[in-house]
């Protein structure tokens, strides 16, 4: 959150998990290397590096798949999310070593352009056993970069986030890709069944992690709210809704958060501005309702970030009865100051 | 999320379901039924103590060498100097770069030295040229022919 762009402020957490990423990724790389050096010394170290490489960068691709289903089915997984763009960043850049190395030792050799070689020295496009699995990987990598470039949040701002998010969900398209080179490449040319079977495992846990948490939503999406009055809908009981937490309530179209903070309930846009995380799976932090996915942070009152800062939410009316706590969920205009409803 | 942008998540991940475990399916139906690494890696073995042919390249030195009752024949073949192609592989025949009457006989790394089988129907007699035929085959291009002289 920020009113400018300014350098990255690296917290405790943000540190620990930037290391924890180096360490692992170090420490796979050299346990790899150092095995096959042993069981295979014939093997070169660009081929090294480029095996390496390319099952860390698969490795970490399924474990950033992963972590967006698992947040929402668990909020325990919740700090990893926070740190995911980092992963991220670091998954294309052991990518692109991969990548760069197997064009370097591939196709920079010869007198035709490297690129050109890519996509020239095998033209079987119609064979599956003997398909250029190379291409594949190289359009993969491609996606990647745009996402690593456009990574940090000033492309979030500049290009709006319905086109960010638009153009990051082209990782799915990219993990489509990877699979199938991984599958018309090495496993080819392999006999050992463990490629298949990891790619076969890892590809099953990223689409039933998927399919939970989207079905968990779409039923959450789904829930009916017939007990009406006066625009009025009833939604739960006080007690069901803890201190400086909120609870979630999907009426029409969109999921408003209703926050209980100091005796008082407020009902705002469910919406985060910065990426379109869920406010209501946050909580207040500094009397501010904070978003669980990057700390944007909003009064609950006016749904307006604390100044400096510009960010706003609509917000809605609530009111209590008997305990029983009903939303109006028409929305106000963005940043309206709504008083809530006394406890 | 918007309620669209979750929809469209789990619409895209239901199509994901089908066509991922499909794509995985059909690499592995189409893996070649013959052991490819097994067949062009085979394990190293020692030098058999005859050198019956020897053609000296300046990258590489390549020779047949058989055992001393002559019932098993081998090809060696020594990098003197890292090759330009990762890998390649090798394939005798009676024809230069005719590679479709040629038998494949392993394959070789950039470096090391390599000792590949030769079978019982290869006749490394004196009287014959023998040829061999390095092969680069992720570009699909010959690179190289080495012609033992009788």
């Amino acid at each position: 959150m920020s009113a400018s762009y300014e350098a990255v402020g690296w917290n405790r957490q943000k540190k620990f998990y930037d290391w924890l990423i180096a360490g692992f990724c170090i420490l796979y790389l050299a346990v790899f290397i150092g095995f096959t050096a042993i069981y295979n010394p014939q093997c070169t170290f660009e081929t090294m590096l480029i095996r390496s490489a390319g099952t860390l960068a698969i490795l970490l691709l399924h474990i950033i798949l992963a972590i967006g289903p698992l947040a929402r089915i668990n909020k325990k997984f919740l700090p990893l999310l926070y740190n995911r763009r980092h992963l991220g960043v670091t998954m294309f850049t052991i990518a692109l070593v991969h990548g760069g190395f197997a064009i370097l030792q591939f196709h920079t050799l010869g007198n035709v352009n490297p690129f050109v070689s890519l996509f020239t020295s095998n033209t079987q496009y119609n064979s599956i056993a003997q398909f250029p699995f190379q291409a594949l990987g190289f359009f993969a990598l491609l996606i990647f970069l745009l996402m690593a470039a456009t990574s940090h949040d000033f492309w979030l701002h500049n290009l709006s986030p319905k086109i960010w998010k638009a153009l990051h969900m082209f990782v799915y398209l990219a993990y489509l890709l990877i699979i199938l080179h991984v599958m018309l490449g090495v496993v080819q040319y392999e006999t050992n069944p463990v490629f298949v079977i990891i790619i076969a495992v890892g590809a099953t846990t990223v689409i039933l992690l998927h399919l939970a948490a989207g079905i968990k939503e779409v039923k959450k999406d789904s829930q009916l709210f017939d007990r009406t009055d006066q625009g009025f809908s009833y939604v739960c009981n006080v007690f069901e809704i803890e201190e400086s937490r909120a609870k979630i309530f999907c009426i029409g179209v969109e999921r408003i958060a209703i926050y209980r903070c100091e005796g008082r309930l407020y009902a705002v846009h469910n919406v985060c501005k910065h990426q379109g995380g869920p406010l209501g799976e946050g909580k207040i932090l500094d009397g501010c309702i904070t978003c669980p996915w990057h700390g944007y942070q909003y009064l609950p009152g006016n749904g307006q970030s604390p100044p400096p800062f510009k960010e706003k939410v609509s917000t809605y009316d609530v009111r209590i009865k008997d305990e029983k706590v009903w939303l109006n969920p028409t929305p106000y205009p963005e940043g309206t100051e709504r008083p809530g409803a006394m406890i | 999320m918007m309620k669209r942008l979750r929809k469209r998540h789990l619409q895209i991940w239901m199509f994901l379901a089908f066509l991922l475990p499909a794509g995985i399916l059909v690499g592995w139906l189409t893996v070649p039924k013959e052991p490819v690494q097994a067949v062009l890696q085979p394990e190293t073995s020692t030098p058999l103590p005859v050198v019956l042919k020897r053609s000296d390249k300046q990258n590489y030195t390549a020779a047949i060498r058989s055992s001393t009752d002559g019932l098993r024949l081998q090809l060696e073949w020594i990098n003197k100097i890292a090759l330009q192609y990762p890998a390649a592989t090798i394939y005798a025949g009676t024809t230069s770069k005719d590679l479709n009457k040629a038998k494949l006989i392993g394959r070789i790394e950039a470096r090391g030295n390599w000792y590949l089988p030769l079978d019982s129907t290869f006749k490394a007699t004196s009287g014959n040229t023998d040829h061999f035929i390095l092969y680069d085959f992720i570009h699909h291009q010959v690179i190289d022919t080495i012609n033992f002289k009788p």
